[in-house]
């Protein structure tokens, strides 16, 4: 088996960075809020936009569900070939979003005044019922944005059209920005204003994003036909780890909180601790894009039965966990101090202090952060749900607060602290324990961590794997194809066509796909099935559909298409598919 | 892919083993139109080939082009297979194979 894998690392290094946007996008309307509350509101404001933080992070998680679900479901649907279900799981997830959405805002309408008692804006903080109130009440516009900018993410590079995210994520932020400026300095319009500057932000960006829905050639469209609700089930249980993940953080910082109020320093350590998070969800934000990536190509190489795809996307996620990681541990734990005193110093220099401290520790659990969360990730995309929740709630709860609980009365705030380092290091060695039952021995190579359920696609010894990058790579790869069919016991007959429709269709893609001067490649795997033969081109050329150019293009021209002409007709079976703005043709005979 | 020729008079057969595929078929279309002149009926004996792909049908096209005009073509001994491509691409309507 030859190497195969270029095009899933190249798809990787080019998703990553929009889904990263993404996913930061997801939360940074309401850091950008913090920030400038904090500074020009008040502290009463900052109190109040504190307080409604479990309300976004409510948004998020239902977003986070059923986000994950739809982008590891579509992808291997897509990976296997079934356009119309992944459409129809899209489908489904648009109307629970839509009903989400329209609850959400009425209940939060019509009850604000008593979630705001019930976030905490009672007894000694009655005083910030009016300002939770009302921030609440411009927020509540942005809940439909929140939900769909989170699930568009992933579904719009499924669906080709990956940079329309940073457009959308960009125009949100200077939006956001100069709303909330413009609101505190000049309009004055308080915590209401506040809350609609911010959905007014998300709105611009949904605007955006929904303008894809008007482009021809589009996968995901809209149909309410046909619905099942298999299909919720489905999106609920695979993004159920999502929803581990977030109870397991609820869960966690109110257990550290306790743990810091219970230290001498309380209220400036739950302060500092405040920081952390805020830091936390950032820096957590970048790798969850790197996870999020691994969750989406790993959905595709399920539906596909890729092992070395799997093993490709393996590496290529570790290593890009490990240099982004390194590169915001570092950045964290040498502008510790910068860092924590841009959230102002309402509780002076001593929570300053306290929380640069705390960054310096949180940033050495960066790195590992970034590795854990691409192993649960990659877990998820292949629906092994129950390993992933499992590893989540481990990595967000368990890992972290016995530490947390056992060191306190020793380390007091450094408990808190530590316990970043320590939650994370336990899960990175439950992993590799996990992967090493597994092997029944000691995992030290990429595929010890693949983690695949067997049987899993076809076995090593019936499948053929290459990629072809030059025109003078068609024929050789043509002949080994045909030599393989013949070592595999196909009739003459199979092994002729094998290897004709490799060698047309590689000079077709390399004739007119390669023909911009960038590097390109075409990745190839030809199998042995119980029921025939099966081969599946994919590259990452522009797109092309060949099945259709050959009915719109039927000519009396002998010398025209002939290649696609002969493929066409001799296979049993020819399916296109387009998928992260890749070429994906797979023949049977 | 090797091509043998054999020439009776203005009978021209030529004799083609192997694979004509992208790499083989200049090879091939420059040895056929070589020795095509004053010839009258170009044989071409497929009875070795076991592969033939869009670039050798391209040089077939081209042979029939040409002898069209001085005279006739014919394909002998052709397989199952190199038939089934000369039907799916519409090439049996325009090659006489026997």
């Amino acid at each position: 088996m030859e190497k195969n894998n270029r095009i899933i690392s190249k798809l990787f290094r080019n998703s990553v960075i929009s889904i990263i946007a993404a996913a930061i996008a997801t939360m940074l309307g309401v850091v950008i809020d913090g920030i400038v509350i904090g500074r020009f509101l008040g502290p009463d404001s900052m109190a109040a936009y504190g307080l409604v933080t479990p309300i976004i992070n409510l948004a998020t998680a239902f977003s986070g569900i059923l986000a994950t679900g739809a982008q590891v479901v579509c992808a291997q649907h897509l990976g296997a070939g079934r356009a119309d279900k992944a459409r129809r799981v899209f489908s489904m997830c648009m109307v629970v979003t839509a009903v989400l959405a329209a609850v959400m805002m009425v209940v939060v309408f019509l009850f604000r005044g008593n979630i705001a008692v019930l976030l905490g804006a009672n007894g000694k903080s009655a005083h910030l019922l009016p300002l939770v109130s009302d921030y609440l009440l411009g927020m509540l516009f942005a809940f439909p944005s929140v939900l769909l900018l989170f699930e568009f993410n992933s579904l719009m590079r499924l669906d080709g059209d990956p940079n329309r995210v940073i457009v959308a994520v960009v125009v949100m932020t200077l939006l956001d920005v100069a709303g909330d400026l413009l609101n505190a300095l000049i309009i004055h319009g308080g915590m209401l204003g506040m809350g609609l500057a911010t959905s007014i932000s998300y709105f611009a960006a949904l605007v955006i994003m929904l303008l894809h829905f008007t482009k021809k050639d589009i996968i995901f469209k809209m149909s309410l036909k046909n619905l099942k609700l298999k299909d919720l089930g489905d999106l609920l249980s695979t993004g159920s780890s999502s929803a581990a993940g977030s109870v397991a953080a609820m869960l966690r910082n109110g257990v550290l909180n306790r743990i810091l109020v219970a230290t001498v320093l309380s209220s400036t350590a739950v302060a500092a601790f405040g920081v952390l998070n805020t830091v936390f969800n950032f820096t957590s934000s970048v790798m969850i894009g790197v996870g999020l990536t691994t969750a989406m190509i790993s959905g595709m190489i399920l539906g596909e039965e890729d092992r070395s795809g799997a093993h490709a996307l393996v590496k290529v996620s570790v290593k890009t966990a490990l240099i982004i990681g390194t590169f915001l541990a570092a950045v964290v734990f040498i502008f510790a101090d910068v860092i924590a005193g841009v959230f102002g110093s309402a509780d002076g220099a001593k929570m300053v202090e306290l929380a640069a401290r705390g960054l310096r520790f949180y940033s050495v659990s960066i790195i590992l952060y970034g590795l854990n969360i691409c192993f649960v990730n990659y877990t998820q995309g292949l629906r092994r749900m129950v390993l992933t929740n499992i590893f989540c709630f481990l990595q967000g709860f368990v890992y972290m607060v016995l530490p947390a609980l056992a060191l306190a009365g020793m380390l007091q705030t450094d408990a808190v602290w530590l316990s970043f380092i320590i939650g994370e290091s336990l899960t990175l060695i439950t992993i590799y324990i996990y992967a090493a039952v597994r092997k029944r021995g000691i995992p030290y190579k990429f595929s010890d961590f693949l983690f695949l359920k067997e049987p899993f696609g076809v076995g090593e010894e019936n499948l053929f794997e290459t990629s072809v990058t030059k025109a003078d790579e068609i024929i050789p790869v043509s002949s080994k194809v045909y030599e393989f069919c013949e070592e595999k016991g196909a009739e003459p007959k199979i092994a002729t066509l094998t290897s004709l429709f490799v060698e047309e269709l590689c000079n077709n893609i390399v004739e007119f796909g390669f023909a911009d001067k960038k590097p390109h490649s075409i990745d190839i795997r030809v199998m042995k099935l119980k029921d025939g033969w099966k081969i599946r081109f994919r590259d990452d050329c522009k797109l092309f559909d060949p099945t259709e150019w050959i009915k719109l293009h039927q000519s009396d021209d002998p010398a025209s298409n002939i290649g696609i002409r002969m493929v066409c007709g001799m296979a049993k079976d020819v399916n296109y598919l387009s998928t992260m703005e890749l070429n994906n043709l797979t023949i049977h005979l | 892919m090797t091509i043998k020729n054999e020439k009776n008079g203005s009978t021209l057969k030529l004799i083609v083993e192997g694979r004509v595929d992208t790499s083989t078929s200049k090879e091939f279309e420059e040895k056929a139109k070589a020795d095509l002149g004053g010839v009258e009926e170009l044989v071409l004996d497929f009875t070795q080939l076991n592969y033939i792909s869009s670039a050798g049908l391209r040089v077939l096209l081209s042979l029939q082009k040409i002898m069209n005009k001085q005279g006739s073509m014919k394909i002998v001994g052709a397989n199952d297979i190199v038939k089934d491509i000369f039907e799916v691409t519409g090439f049996s309507e325009i090659l006489t194979v026997e």
